[in-house]
């Protein structure tokens, strides 16, 4: 947390929100009458008091800019923040901009649990397009290919390219079960939309693997289905290398934006 | 397949296209553990040289298996470092395993016909032989050793030859004196000796290899596996006349001494303008029947080619034990100094 005594709030991007207050204690200073103003990302509030005769003319008392875990009490219309104590209006008021303080948590923490849960999908998928990988060189030069991923191959009474199906199945079904778990895990903190919207985007990237791998030539209706996921792209960039990686890496901002939607307020 | 709360099934997207619903993706994630099912190509025409370097082979794949400075294991090369002092016997005990797994990696019979060209007398033959999986489809065009070689030449030779009969392949034999004497005119280089001969013949083994394979296993079901060939390559009427004239003159050296009545199946393969084929045939049924009147099976076939230029092969199948005897005595001569080294020590 940082302070500072006087200027403006320095926020451009964010609106800021305007409340009327009944008191504010700050650093064992009453001050009867004034303003809590706090920008909508919550990152920032400011306390004014009133001076002038018309006491419509605003002074800063004190500016913070709030760490994302900040403790946020509310109690009644009483509520405290950074070692200020403010009453405001009514117990409604005091719960929204607590709500509005607690934004930077949820988010932090809904990025970070989005981020996690991307890691697992990423993870199933990136094994699945090494496997498709290896599968599309078998098929045009199976000789080179199967000798670069010879390691795989280790039981002499099995056919080379078995042993590759054999090692990949494995690896798929681990990750997979790795990605399944970890989203039902945290379905109940991300919320089912999003849980469900990964499921939806693993799924869709894996037909788009498909598709790329069966060589289908435009690629629309994967294209189609990405655009509804919100991802936009085009066939050339999915083959490009690594289409996995950044189809999830596109589809990162539109999930955080959902978790932060949908996890509910504390 | 991804569907909705009331059972309608959709490919992809978020919302049922029939009613509107969320597409549920959950229970549909276990199709991605699915991968495609991939066909290799591992094409027509196969074809790995063992111990005959530098030849120059027009195939689908083309690979080598021999002795260089240091191992090395690539798609077309399984090379291994020299033994000091050794022979097949060693190279079998340091290199089978490894030169199996190879044969597996490449694909070895995966192709739809294959050739194995091998140098008999080359240690690495025996190790060849011995990796060698049950093939089908598979011929070998072996150098063997005669009776001018070494004992030791001889020895590998007939060890190496014992397996792949012993594999049931069929064999092309050339005597290591013919091979040593082979000469043919090549229209864009002039003479070819060496492998230049070598590599100038298996051109036009390999382009008609449907047919020599063909011909090959018709001699396998009467119980024939060695054979032995005869070829004029790049002759014309200029040089041998009428075309039963070139079948009488190539007949005169074949790449293996056997008495007349020892080649139990003749086949002849000419490659010449189709203007030609007629009289090749009628050249080849004079051919067969002043030479070879009580040959079990005698077979023509003709490749059309663009040049005025034609080539002849032919192929004599005969007893196995013809090629084997020219080297016997030398076989025998150091399985009695090094029991080891017989055939059964290779198996």
């Amino acid at each position: 947390m940082s302070a500072s005594p006087a200027g403006e709030v320095a926020s451009p991007e964010w609106p800021l929100r305007t409340y009327k207050l009944v008191s504010a204690t700050y650093q064992d200073k009453v001050y009867p009458e004034g303003v809590l103003r706090v920008n909508e990302a919550g990152s920032e509030i400011e306390l004014r008091k009133w001076t002038g005769k018309d006491r419509r003319t605003g002074a800063v008392v004190a500016r913070f800019n709030l760490e994302p875990n900040v403790d946020v009490l509310v109690d009644g219309p009483l509520l405290r923040v950074a070692g200020l104590s403010i009453t405001l209006e009514s117990p409604g008021v005091a719960g929204e901009v607590a709500d509005l303080l607690r934004r930077p948590t949820r988010e932090s923490e809904a990025v970070r649990l989005v981020s996690e849960a991307e890691s697992f999908v990423s993870g199933f998928l990136e094994v699945r397009e090494e496997a498709l990988n290896v599968l599309s060189r078998i098929r045009v030069d199976p000789r080179g290919a199967l000798l670069d991923v010879q390691s795989m191959w280790t039981t002499d009474d099995t056919e080379p390219l078995d042993a590759v199906y054999s090692k990949y199945s494995t690896l798929l079904a681990e990750s997979l079960e790795k990605m399944t778990s970890s989203l039902a895990g945290r379905e109940s903190v991300l919320g089912s939309g999003v849980t469900n919207r990964l499921y939806a985007l693993a799924y869709t990237i894996g037909a788009v693997q498909n598709a790329l791998f069966e060589g289908d030539s435009d690629l629309a209706q994967e294209l189609a289905a990405l655009q509804e996921l919100g991802i936009a792209t085009t066939a050339q960039d999915l083959r490009l290398v690594k289409p996995a990686e950044r189809l999830m890496l596109r589809a990162h901002p539109g999930l955080v934006v959902l978790a932060t939607a949908s996890s509910p307020a504390k | 397949m991804p569907r909705c709360a009331n059972g309608h099934e959709q490919r992809l997207g978020l919302k049922c296209l029939a009613c509107g619903a969320e597409l549920s993706y959950t229970d549909s994630m276990e199709e991605l553990r699915t991968l495609p099912k991939v066909e290799p190509d591992y094409g027509n025409i196969a074809v790995i040289s063992v111990g005959y370097p530098r030849l120059s082979l027009s195939a689908d794949y083309v690979a080598e298996i021999s002795i260089g400075q240091a191992d090395l294991t690539t798609s077309t090369a399984f090379e291994v470092a020299s033994i000091r002092g050794g022979g097949w016997h060693d190279f079998n005990k340091k290199y089978l395993h490894e030169l199996r797994r190879w044969m597996a990696l490449v694909g070895i019979g995966k192709s739809t016909d294959g050739f194995l060209v091998v140098n008999t007398t080359d240690p690495l033959s025996v190790l060849a032989f011995s990796a060698l999986p049950k093939l089908e489809h598979t011929a070998v065009i072996a150098v063997v050793a005669d009776q001018d070689s070494t004992p030791v030449e001889q020895n590998t030779s007939y060890v190496a030859l014992s397996l792949a009969l012993g594999k049931g392949l069929p064999v092309i034999a050339l005597s290591e004196t013919f091979e040593g004497e082979m000469l043919y005119f090549t229209e864009d280089k002039g003479f070819a000796t060496g492998a230049d001969a070598i590599s100038r013949l298996l051109e036009s083994l390999l382009s008609a290899a449907d047919d020599v394979m063909d011909l090959l296993e018709r001699d396998l079901r009467l119980g024939i596996k060695m054979h032995c060939l005869s070829a004029i390559l790049a002759g014309s009427k200029s040089v041998y006349g009428i075309a039963t004239n070139a079948f009488m003159a190539q007949s005169f050296n074949i790449s293996m001494g056997a008495k007349p009545e020892e080649y139990q199946t003749v086949h002849s393969i000419a490659f010449s303008r189709r203007e030609s084929e007629g009289e090749f045939e009628k050249g080849f049924d004079v051919f067969r029947n002043r030479k070879f009147k009580g040959a079990l099976n005698a077979e023509f076939r003709f490749r059309e080619a663009a040049s005025q230029l034609y080539d002849l092969v032919t192929i004599y199948g005969m007893s196995s034990d013809v090629a084997l005897q020219s080297m016997v005595s030398g076989y025998q001569a150091i399985v009695g100094n090094m029991p080891e080294l017989s055939v059964e020590g290779a198996s």
